[in-house]
């Protein structure tokens, strides 16, 4: 067993072998700003494809009633609002200054994570309000023409439809984000307390 | 004479500002990839893994370096990156630091230097976070006040860390080694 153990000299030893070669750093950085345009250029391609096949739904079937005016304009509203919000968080920590001491990264990264973690949750409410209250006030107009029965079963489904979300899909999905973003959280409160011992 | 050094110094201020960073970006490369590498490894104990995060620390240092005004030393400023680099690694949750051995490895005998390289850089891996960081820039040779400054800590607390990670680090090491 060693009485004195020579750390620097093992610790030195953990790199040998020659230097990679500095072009790797050039290509691993044009990758990443390569795969963020294609993830922007992807997001923004899928945004106008909805918008443009939910306009054209409402211009095909020319809705006469102002409510399946508004509740289409909702419908748009939401999934403008979803992916736009989606795109903005994603980047919000690459803009984070790695340069600082590592305290002063640790508490920034803290606040992103909860301000993250708060955004998410308040903009999936609000995705779910929209889109359903968008949905029931498209569906006004063409179930007021249908027959009772036709629409009893229209707005049975709707309803039924929006409260399996209420309770069980919406909880869930709040749920699994805050399950995500609470280990992260945690950790970094962690590594935090970890600062502050001596 | 002096038309000469006028040409001289126009042809050195049109000499393309990207060429320059080049220059300057491959001599911090030469001479800081395998301390960063190294912080790296002590922090995740996994080659390609730690190789990830040097290239991701180089990355950073390449694209910040036109925003750097000396306001700290060159070597606290890219120490600061790569520390950051590590930490920012707890957002993959899926991927854990090892503290294994290879097994290649475990049979050499105790003796033996890489099998004591691989045992240190695995105890390493097994501490707090933060102490991996310090305890890898103490042995990086990285003064007591710059550690403070790379770390926001205070020099005293660093001094007390250091002495009590070094205890620890002696503790797992002579137990792995019984």
């Amino acid at each position: 067993m060693s009485n004195n153990i020579d750390f620097k000299a093992l610790w030195d030893n953990g790199s040998k072998g020659p230097i990679p070669d500095a072009s790797a750093i050039f290509k691993r950085g044009a990758q990443l700003h390569r795969a963020t345009r294609i993830h922007l250029l992807l997001t923004n391609t899928m945004l106008a494809a909805t918008i443009i096949l939910v306009s054209w739904v409402g211009i095909h079937f020319k809705p006469e009633m102002l409510t399946t005016k508004i509740g289409l304009v909702l419908v748009i509203g939401a999934i403008v609002f979803y992916m736009v919000n989606t795109m903005g968080y994603i980047n919000l920590l690459y803009k984070s200054n790695m340069d600082e001491s590592t305290q002063q990264y640790l508490n920034h990264l803290l606040q992103i994570k909860q301000k993250q973690e708060r955004l998410n949750t308040t903009m999936t409410t609000i995705y779910f309000v929209l889109l359903t209250s968008g949905l029931a006030l498209y569906l006004i107009e063409y179930t007021a023409k249908g027959s009772l029965t036709f629409r009893l079963t229209v707005y049975s489904l709707t309803f039924g439809w929006m409260i399996f979300n209420w309770v069980y899909i919406h909880p869930r999905m709040i749920k699994k984000q805050r399950n995500g973003w609470g280990a992260v959280i945690k950790k970094l409160e962690e590594i935090n307390g970890q600062m502050g011992e001596s | 004479m002096s038309i000469l050094l006028t040409t001289l110094a126009l042809t050195d201020l049109q000499q393309p500002l990207q060429q320059k960073r080049n220059m300057v970006f491959e001599d911090i490369y030469r001479d800081y990839w395998n301390k960063v590498f190294r912080i790296c490894m002590g922090y995740v104990n996994d080659h390609d893994w730690a190789t990830d995060i040097a290239q991701d620390t180089f990355v950073t240092i390449w694209k910040k370096l036109p925003a750097f005004r000396n306001e700290s030393a060159i070597g606290t400023w890219i120490y600061r990156i790569a520390a950051n680099n590590c930490l920012r690694q707890i957002e993959k949750q899926n991927r854990m630091p090892k503290s294994d051995m290879p097994a290649d490895i475990e049979d050499k005998p105790q003796g033996d230097i890489e099998w004591q390289t691989k045992l240190l850089y695995k105890c390493i891996a097994e501490l707090p976070e933060t102490d991996r960081i310090i305890i890898s820039l103490e042995l990086e040779d990285v003064k007591q006040a710059e550690i403070a400054k790379i770390t926001g800590l205070s020099e005293s607390n660093v001094r007390v860390k250091i002495f009590r990670i070094k205890e620890k680090l002696t503790q797992k090491f002579k137990q792995y080694e019984q």
